[in-house]
């Protein structure tokens, strides 16, 4: 990840006296940390491209109500602001249907994840396929919580300063949202055997 | 935790193994400069970018993460249009909201001045006026008044009744007036 040597103040102060460049330059900057927070909500519905654009559509249009001297620094700012844009996009979002066909690997896994059998280590594509799988058949909000908490491996007090969430209902809806899963697993695995 | 929980985890580690994973390099960088003294404002928003503005891993990889100045240049006057639409648009809202404003309070001013010049309409009439409306009666408001005799000079039926007894022809009246009252009796039986 390549570190940005961003000067917000400076780029804000542009911005303010309605310098073009100046946006321009905040995205080019912040571009590739938005466009990960949007993969993060691994979104079926919508494009990458289209959500980093509802999200510069709302930053810029809140641009003004940043204050660099509130202490958060304008990278606190800008991830809370795309999680919450992106949540409320995907609020929206149909989930996908369920039957989705599942290559053998990640079948293997599947059975693994409901009992007690081998998992084949080597396969972390078919791995990846069947978390992808998963939390895509999972509500907007538990899709998110569990890629922050399990995938970007944030802990529960980051997910609740980017979220606005309290601590206890991050813990809550983690909970809940794996019990989904299990579920729906469990599910899965039915409908293979049957 | 229970057993899925465990399974769950070992997937999910599986899933995140071999990406991206530069965050320890940073959180160990981040740590010296927390314990070498005080951070600048700089420091901290550079620390904020490693530290949390970017996931620890980018666990779908599909192509780069970079854009180059012309699609950022699209996308920021976009955006920044859209910004000053919706500014103008609250603007505009303001100015319809102080203008609909301004038209109650004309309404409660007129309200009030035509109650205090005594201009309010009647009750009593407006009621009456609704219940010959419901039964369809038409209005008889427009036709004046029948002119009085005393707008003549005339004297009035009140005036002349005592006096109608003692005029020549009352009695002559009279009989002719119980001769219809016979005639129309016997008429009566006879059918």
């Amino acid at each position: 990840m390549t570190e940005p040597t961003l000067d917000v103040s400076i780029l804000l102060a542009r911005w303010a006296q309605g310098d073009p460049d100046a946006a321009t330059e905040l995205v080019l900057h912040t571009h590739p940390w938005v466009l990960r927070w949007v993969r993060a909500h691994r979104s079926h519905s919508f494009s990458d491209e289209d959500l980093v654009q509802e999200v510069y559509l709302t930053m810029f249009a809140k641009l003004d109500r940043y204050s660099p001297r509130d202490g958060v620094p304008f990278a606190h700012w800008l991830s809370r602001l795309t999680v919450n844009t992106c949540r409320d996009v995907l609020r929206a979002e149909v989930r996908r249907p369920r039957l989705v066909g599942l290559s053998a690997q990640a079948g293997e896994w599947l059975e693994s994840l409901t009992s007690e059998r081998d998992v084949p280590i080597a396969e972390t594509h078919a791995a990846r396929e069947l978390v992808d799988v998963l939390l895509a058949e999972l509500a907007p909000d538990d899709r998110l919580v569990l890629s922050l908490l399990d995938l970007q491996q944030l802990s529960v007090a980051e997910i609740a300063q980017l979220t606005g969430w309290s601590n206890t209902l991050v813990k809550v809806r983690a909970f809940r949202a794996r019990r989904r899963l299990r579920t729906l697993a469990e599910r899965r695995v039915r409908e293979q055997g049957s | 935790m229970t057993g899925f929980d465990d399974r769950w985890r070992r997937l999910v580690d599986a899933a995140r193994r071999g990406e991206n994973a530069g965050s320890a390099e940073s959180t160990a960088s981040h740590a010296g400069s927390v314990r070498a003294g005080a951070e600048s404002s700089g420091d901290r928003e550079r620390h904020a970018w490693e530290q949390f503005a970017g996931p620890k891993h980018d666990a779908v990889e599909r192509g780069g993460t970079h854009i180059d100045r012309a699609r950022a240049a699209r996308m920021a006057m976009l955006a920044r249009t859209h910004a000053e639409g919706r500014a103008r648009a609250l603007r505009e809202w303001r100015g319809l909201a102080v203008a609909a404003g301004l038209f109650l309070a004309c309404l409660v001013g007129l309200a009030w001045s035509a109650d205090a010049l005594g201009f309010t309409p009647s009750i009593g009439e407006t009621r009456q006026d609704i219940a010959r409306l419901a039964r369809k009666v038409p209005s008889t408001s427009f036709i004046p008044q029948p002119p009085q005799p005393a707008e003549f000079g005339l004297p009035t039926l009140a005036e002349i009744e005592p006096k109608l007894a003692a005029w020549p022809g009352a009695h002559f009246l009279t009989s002719i007036d119980d001769w219809f009252t016979l005639t129309q009796t016997s008429a009566e039986k006879s059918q």
